[in-house]
């Protein structure tokens, strides 16, 4: 699977959990890696530029959570 | 600049002998604005008995989702420079030595873009730099790691390792806990910034069983340096403490194992007996050493009472060579990783996964013989469980 | 004005560019070390060289200028080389004998506090407090300052059976672990958290409040979108406040200080040892909490006066029963002692020996 197309499955993945669950970087890593038959690291590295990137980010709430960047943030 | 609030019960705390925090906050106060706020602050908590602090927010630097710890006045209005009040975490070198250099270089720059308070260092082990705003985390972040420093671990990911002084001024010391707390740090430089596990995983390596770093107490892993051999004796220098102490009151009737004995002028340690507990060589440092086939003992699961009670860590492999490239190591660490990241829930330990699932179950997870060192004693209840290739079918 | 390009993932320097010379060169090659007075030691060398160390207390919260001073120390007596200990001290090394009194009469020249040597009262360690804590119950420095205050001869110059470990703690989830010192003092909750429900609703998840509670107290609210507490149930802990901020547990009147006394992290002699309750609250009495320092009094007066050498706090204890501990120090034994948590089973009183007090 192409590297972008790993990251759009990632990014939709945590826009639909917005409101709903915070998702931690282990909870996607595993998703995406069973759902779509990528290898962890795959996803691992995809996700990592999307954090680079700017597009999502690390939040804490008692944990450490990957979160879509709150608007006033941008 | 004068002093910008009146202060009077933090004032109080400038008198008396030991040296005074308040003092601290008044130095950097007479040149920063944040500072200033904050001794403000802390005094109205003083005053109200309760904290102006809001939990921790979405800040950071691009990239990392470590080493920095938002923080924000709950009464910005009133204290506008605490409004931010972020903490940075910076990796301290093992041991915690320092060239006035490198300190100087770090300070000039906190005082250039933070409040000029610091800790050092923080309960982990990093140095903590406190308070900045968000707009500087970058620019800061650029000039300490342009100089070689880099930040160190916080929310859910590998902390911050840390490490007792070791060999570098330590006779006892049965590794070398800072080179392998180096290692372990650049080891594991993705899981320390950008956190993936259910919670945090600290480590903290010890040179002896003394465990100044106080691993056995608050690491996710302790590792404690041992030996496997004998004491090393010097009857000469027995002779010299027997003038200067009680070697039977001291070190003879204090030995938890009774292995010592003392006898016309001779100490003797059955040494299959020797439990490595330290007191002895701590007491005749100069007549007693370690072994010389050492290495460390690894325990696992230490944590503080939130939320089902104090965890100390216990034995998972009782003797283990830590020599470089420790790969034996890193193979358990990784291990035990996938299966607390396979098992463990949101917010949970890697101690209390196991206590949940059973250390039983764990050892046969990640593939660990059992041996008595890693228990006290065995169980007294008849509940224990078989393998399907224990039944005759 | 352009910033340098930023670096990541390149971990902390390394510490052999820090080390001393002699530190450096005999690295793993100590013989042995002797404690010269409580401020000074020495470390010898295989090879015959020594290092001499001298120690000095730091609060831990620290402005830029005094990191400074003490780097300028540390240039004129020490060739610039200086470090931290885990129990917030400063150390300074210097080479040979005749540069140690220099550097003890500068440092008395400004005042330092010079000792945590030996078998005395070290710094304490200890947690944020208001100065930078959200979840804080009390402060933690002003504890430590008028505790240290009261206790710096034991730091500077007086001697206990063996080492006293003193760790402050803001509130229960103790950071820092400071649950295996010899004294500690928690900042506690005597009362549950209130539940905000508006911004439950907005701001927090509903399934990890609920999962964050050890008692099971806290369960779902449907018509408020919101959570309730059973508070019967509730232990005061605050790890649902971690978790969702609209349920402060903060309260003024009822946050007080408890004491734990009798832990240790070292093997010597006896297995590490976790600290034990003695006394349950004590008022929140800024900026000089008098009632926590005379019951840190108490404890240490009777430790003092009644240890055997080497005999840490625990093992004190221990050699003369809990029951006896309450009773030469005139401390209250209340309901509050008696474990209902996850270990009490083990802390029951399984046989009919024990001692009349």
């Amino acid at each position: 699977m192409e590297r972008e197309e790993i990251k759009k499955i990632i990014y939709d993945l945590v826009e639909k959990s917005v409101g709903k669950k915070k998702l931690k970087q282990g909870d996607i890593l595993k998703k995406v890696a069973a759902d779509h038959g990528v290898e962890k690291d795959e996803v691992k590295a995809a996700l990592r530029e999307l954090v680079d990137a700017g597009t999502l980010i690390f939040t804490y709430f008692g944990g450490s959570y990957i979160e879509i960047p709150p608007k006033e943030a941008v | 600049m004068s002093k910008k609030y009146d202060t009077p019960l933090l004032d109080e705390l400038k008198k008396g002998v030991f040296p005074s925090f308040v003092v601290e906050m008044e130095k950097a106060a007479a040149r920063s604005d944040m500072a200033a706020d904050l001794l403000g602050q802390v005094e109205l908590s003083y005053k109200e008995k309760l904290t102006h602090w809001k939990h921790g927010g979405i800040v950071g630097v691009r990239g990392y989702g470590s080493g920095v710890i938002g923080r924000y006045s709950d009464i910005p209005d009133k204290f506008p420079g605490v409004a931010h009040f972020h903490t940075v975490r910076i990796n301290a070198p093992s041991g915690f030595y320092y060239t006035s250099n490198a300190l100087r270089e770090i300070m000039d720059l906190w005082d250039k873009y933070g409040s000029g308070m610091t800790n050092m260092h923080g309960s982990t082990g990093d140095m903590i730099l406190l308070g900045t705003r968000s707009e500087n985390l970058e620019p800061l972040f650029a000039e300490v790691s342009s100089r070689g420093w880099d930040l160190g671990g916080s929310g859910s990911a590998v902390r911050t390792p840390s490490c007792c002084l070791g060999m570098s001024r330590c006779e006892w010391s049965n590794i070398d806990s800072q080179a392998i707390t180096y290692d372990i740090t650049q080891h594991y430089q993705d899981e320390m910034h950008r956190p993936a596990f259910p919670y945090k995983f600290k480590f903290k390596i010890a040179g002896c069983a003394v465990d100044c770093i106080a691993s056995i107490a608050r690491a996710d892993m302790s590792v404690i340096g041992t030996w496997r051999d004998k004491i090393r004796v010097d009857q000469n220098e027995v002779k010299n403490y027997a003038s200067k102490m009680d070697i039977k009151a001291e070190v003879v009737d204090l030995c938890p194992t009774g292995c010592i004995t003392y006898t016309g002028g001779e100490l003797t340690i059955d040494d299959s007996n020797c439990s490595r507990c330290m007191n002895c060589i701590a007491r005749m440092t100069k007549a007693l050493r370690p072994g010389v086939e050492k290495g460390a003992t690894i325990l696992l699961g230490s944590k503080a009472p939130i939320v089902t009670g104090a965890l100390m860590s216990w034995v998972i492999v009782p003797f283990m060579k830590m020599e470089p490239p420790y790969d034996e190591f890193y193979e358990l660490v990784d291990k035990i990783w996938e299966w607390w990241d396979e098992n463990g829930k949101n917010r949970e330990r890697i101690g209390e996964l196991i206590e949940r699932l059973t250390f039983p179950r764990f050892l046969k997870d990640v593939g660990i013989e059992p041996h008595p060192a890693m228990v006290k004693e065995p169980r007294r209840d008849p509940f224990f469980f078989w393998s399907e290739e224990d039944i005759k079918r | 004005m352009s910033l340098p390009d930023r670096k990541t993932d390149i971990g902390p320097p390394h510490y052999e560019q820090f080390l001393h010379p002699v530190i450096k060169k005999n690295f793993g090659k100590w013989k042995y070390h002797e404690e010269i007075n409580a401020g000074v030691m020495v470390h010898v060398a295989e090879s015959g060289e020594k290092i001499y160390t001298v120690r000095a207390a730091t609060p831990r919260l620290l402005a830029t200028d005094t990191i400074r001073e003490y780097c300028d120390i540390a240039e004129k007596h020490c060739d610039g080389y200086l470090r931290f200990t885990t129990r917030n001290n400063v150390e300074f090394f210097v080479d040979s004998e005749s540069k140690v009194q220099p550097l003890l009469d500068d440092l008395k020249s400004k005042d330092y506090l010079v000792g945590g040597i030996g078998a005395r009262i070290s710094n304490v360690v200890h947690t944020q407090g208001w100065v930078h804590c959200h979840s804080a119950a009390t402060d933690a420095s002003g504890l430590v300052k008028v505790i240290m205050d009261e206790f710096h001869e034991y730091f500077s110059s007086k001697e206990l059976a063996n080492r006293c470990r003193i760790a402050v703690a803001c509130c229960v989830n103790m950071c820092g672990a400071v649950h295996c010192s010899d004294i500690a003092l928690v900042g506690v909750h005597k009362t549950p958290p209130r539940i905000m429900h508006e911004g439950v609703k907005n701001s927090c998840e509903i399934p990890s409040t609920i999962a964050s509670c050890p008692t099971t107290a806290i369960s779902p609210d449907p018509a408020n979108k919101s959570v309730k507490i059973k508070l019967e149930k509730c232990m005061y802990c605050g790890n649902c406040y971690s978790v969702c901020p609209a349920m402060p547990i903060a309260d003024t009147e009822n946050d007080g200080i408890a004491i734990v006394v009798g832990g240790k992290v070292s093997n010597l002699r006896k297995p590490p040892m976790f600290s034990k309750l003695a006394v349950p609250w004590l008022p929140n009495n800024p900026p000089r909490w008098p009632e926590v320092v005379d019951v840190v009094k108490i404890i240490l007066k009777e430790y003092e006066k009644g240890a055997r050498k080497h005999e840490r706090m625990g093992e004190w204890i221990a050699r003369i029963s809990w029951e006896k501990f309450f009773s030469v120090t005139g401390l209250e034994f209340k309901i509050q002692h008696i474990d209902d948590f996850t270990y009490a089973r083990e802390t029951f009183r399984t046989t009919a020996a024990f001692k009349w007090t």
